[in-house]
């Protein structure tokens, strides 16, 4: 296990972001930019993302979402899917934004799913204290973690940075594509 | 033996769920039955209603599809299934699409496998018209679809994606469609009713 991994062992906020395509999608990303997207950038990037919140795992099973405690996650893989899909080139920004919203002072803020009513909700305390994460499904409330503003920002500024590395492997020039910008922007504004 | 175990620790799993062992964990209460894709002919024996034509007003259709059976049909990715103007005067197409019930899915394709028929196979949950907010005929699902362009306030998220929405009389339900930068309908489909409205 990497010193990175052993250091986020003890997180109560983990978010990892797959970029995952379709065929057409791949195509496009590694063909961009003399090949336009159809029809969008958030389309082409599609992918999958997995999330634990306080030592629970996010899973779905037979269109239901459920929590299971990680340490029986690996062994339950097979029947349960912690790899939540979704128009990540949109969520990734989505999330970004949200970041900038509670570094910028508010309250509370959200990411929101693009393809399904989920969201990952961020709520400020009294000023100094941890940050609450939580989790939403259809409007209702289903996991609830307190992490700190530091960890916070630097496990989604890794998970973003992660997401942009995949994105840039497949195609280099995609750093220039205004949302990979944006994305750029939002991964140095959360420093 | 592996499977067994696998078995058994998923069983006492689900069980937990089941039973809120998590004092911070709610059960998402399971809005469909199943994600197997329903088979088509549960679709195809919708009525073969007309639909309205063309109205030019802001905020409604431009362009019309015809009946269930066409609107059910492949047709090639960049058809116009129907075109619509926002309330910002924005040229905003609904095109066939790609819809295989993977992730990369977009258009009339995806609103229909995923969102009407609850075709998808990538995992996760599955929001669908005719679950949450009663839509059983694909003219119901356009028509739904199309009134969220009366938005007056839609979400500008960025890059030239928007997001609108459609409060659906009746219900606790919110029609939520994206359009992409182009101006071509990504996704649409029911949310609980202010959900995607938080000015967050």
């Amino acid at each position: 296990m990497s010193s990175e991994q052993n250091e986020r062992k003890g997180l109560n906020f983990r978010i990892e972001l797959k970029l995952h395509p379709a065929e057409e999608g791949m195509r496009e990303l590694k063909n961009w930019p003399a090949n336009e997207f159809s029809p969008d950038f958030a389309v082409a990037a599609s992918g999958v993302m997995r999330i634990e919140l306080a030592g629970q795992m996010i899973g779905s099973r037979e269109n239901q979402i459920m929590l299971v405690e990680t340490r029986l996650a690996q062994r339950l893989q097979e029947d349960i899917n912690f790899w939540l899909p979704d128009y990540l080139g949109g969520f990734s920004t989505n999330l970004g934004r949200a970041v900038q919203k509670l570094k910028d002072g508010a309250d509370q803020s959200r990411a929101a799913f693009i393809d399904e009513p989920m969201a990952l909700v961020f709520r400020r305390q009294a000023a100094g204290s941890p940050i609450l994460v939580g989790f939403e499904s259809n409007g209702k409330g289903l996991r609830m973690a307190e992490v700190s503003e530091t960890e916070l920002y630097a496990e989604i500024k890794r998970a973003l940075e992660s997401f942009r590395r995949q994105l840039l492997d497949l195609n280099p020039e995609l750093a220039r594509q205004s949302d990979v910008l944006e994305l750029n922007q939002q991964i140095q504004g959360i420093s | 033996m592996k499977k067994k175990i696998s078995g058994l620790v998923l069983g006492l799993a689900l069980l937990l769920t089941a039973c809120g062992g998590t004092p911070t964990a709610t059960p998402s209460p399971a809005p469909q039955p199943t994600n197997s894709p329903i088979p088509p002919a549960v679709t195809t024996t919708a009525p073969n209603r007309a639909v309205n034509t063309t109205v030019a007003a802001q905020g409604q259709a431009a362009t019309v599809a015809t009946s269930s059976s066409d609107l059910l049909k492949v047709r090639p990715e960049k058809e116009v299934v129907k075109s619509f103007t926002d309330l910002q005067n924005r040229n905003i197409k609904l095109v066939y699409g790609r819809g295989n019930g993977r992730g990369g899915d977009y258009g009339w394709a995806h609103i229909i496998g995923k969102h009407f028929q609850g075709i998808w196979y990538d995992g996760g949950t599955i929001t669908t018209f005719p679950q949450a907010v009663g839509a059983k005929t694909p003219e119901a699902v356009l028509d739904l679809v199309g009134k969220t362009f009366q938005d007056k306030t839609p979400d500008d998220a960025g890059n030239g994606r928007r997001s609108y929405v459609y409060a659906v009389p009746g219900t606790n339900k919110d029609i939520f469609s994206v359009v992409g930068s182009d101006g071509t309908i990504i996704t649409s489909y029911p949310v609980p009713h202010g959900s995607k409205d938080e000015n967050s």
